[in-house]
């Protein structure tokens, strides 16, 4: 006798419940497979972190440069040290020089008086007294007044360069004098040509002061 | 060790806790693969591939349901995944043939499991996966219809014709001289 059934459901009961087993190895598969995951997981955390270090900076880099363009003026200095340095000292010398010297002259010849470049010389037959009064004060050593002092040789320059188009250019002159701090910033070359010219004239008339010092003092020891 | 426990682990990614796991559903699992797929070794790699997927979803797991009807889904959606790019069978269908029912006339007690795998391996990939969806695995032909984007008319049309290749292929096994002397 024939009986007859329905394949599906014939199927279906003979694989309920059924089992087989996969090759040995296949859990070592997925642990490999596993590990390979965590170390891609590991290299993306700092390939995230690395992306959003990145972001920070650039942002920070961008953020600053902005302050930079808007102020569009990039001062570089240099500062010429070696023309700075000299005279320095002697300038400082002649800043106040008040000569106010007496030349208590005893037993001269009477010569009557002498005029030398507009100093006068008074001598007196028995007690010639010269005097010599120089007044440096007159002659340009106010310094604090002009706030010049031999730019020739101390005056520093302020270059500014040209880093970018957007950049204005400006080039600048600058004095300093180191012993009294003092220190002059001008764009106007003819401001610091004057001033160069003025120093030029006070070191000039220094000069003939001291001559007629060191003149003085021979003839102080000639009598 | 509970299966809450054990899942909490993977979830902590515990490797231990993932290779009990592994050893409590792979045989489960790995006969589902075998059911869907052509041979044992896409079987290997679908259980490979699902259990990948599992460890790394099983933080989504929402303990409502069967963990291991969870397991199953992910096992049999891989499957579907592997074959269901291929072009769909374009079948005409008969209403008339869809209503009969194929029958066999011996019980398939004689029949080893792994030949009857083995003869369900056999069939074209949509014809296999809509009868172990419909037959073994209980979905309907609605929901086969979207899993495998195919019309409802397609999925039934293909699950008959599934079941009609199924009886060929048993009767011809039946007639081979090692069947017949193991019925014997």
């Amino acid at each position: 006798m024939k009986t007859e059934k329905e394949i599906g459901i014939a199927l279906e009961k003979k694989l309920q419940g059924a089992h087989r087993s996969p090759s040995p190895d296949m859990w070592e598969k997925i642990n490999g497979s596993l590990d390979k995951k965590d170390r891609r997981r590991k290299i993306a955390f700092w390939l995230w972190g690395a992306g959003i270090l990145i972001i920070a900076l650039t942002t920070l880099y961008v953020a600053t440069s902005n302050n930079d363009t808007q102020n569009k003026i990039v001062t570089i200095q240099e500062i010429d040290n070696n023309q700075t340095k000299t005279n320095a000292s002697e300038i400082k010398n002649t800043q106040e020089i008040t000569t106010n010297e007496t030349l208590k002259q005893e037993n001269v010849t009477p010569k009557g008086s002498k005029e030398t470049d507009g100093k006068t010389i008074n001598s007196t037959p028995n007690k010639m007294k010269q005097e010599v009064n120089i007044s440096a004060k007159e002659s340009t050593l106010k310094i604090s007044e002009d706030k010049v002092k031999s730019a020739t040789q101390n005056h520093k320059k302020t270059k500014e360069r040209v880093t970018d188009e957007q950049y204005k250019v400006t080039k600048s002159y600058r004095y300093y004098n180191s012993k009294t701090k003092e220190e002059i910033v001008t764009e106007n070359k003819k401001m610091m040509d004057s001033v160069i010219e003025k120093n030029m004239q006070l070191q000039k008339s220094l000069d003939s002061i001291k001559k007629l010092n060191a003149k003085i003092e021979k003839k102080k020891d000639s009598i | 060790m509970t299966q809450d426990q054990l899942i909490k682990k993977c979830i902590k990614n515990n490797r231990a806790a993932q290779s009990e796991l592994f050893k409590q559903y792979k045989d489960t699992l790995y006969f589902l693969s075998l059911k869907y797929c052509r041979n044992q070794a896409d079987a290997e790699d679908n259980l490979h591939d699902s259990f990948m997927t599992i460890f790394d979803k099983i933080k989504n797991y929402r303990h409502g349901g069967s963990f291991e009807g969870w397991m199953k889904r992910i096992t049999i959606f891989k499957a579907i995944d592997k074959y269901k790019t291929k072009k769909p069978l374009a079948i005409e269908i008969n209403d008339d043939i869809l209503t009969d029912n194929v029958t066999i006339e011996k019980e398939l007690a004689y029949i080893s499991i792994d030949t009857l795998l083995s003869i369900i391996q056999e069939l074209p990939d949509q014809y296999r996966l809509v009868f172990n969806l419909y037959q073994l695995d209980g979905f309907s032909h609605k929901e086969i219809s979207v899993m495998l984007n195919i019309t409802e008319s397609t999925s039934k049309s293909n699950y008959h014709r599934a079941k009609l290749k199924l009886r060929d292929k048993i009767n011809a096994f039946r007639n081979t001289p090692n069947a017949k002397a193991y019925e014997n």
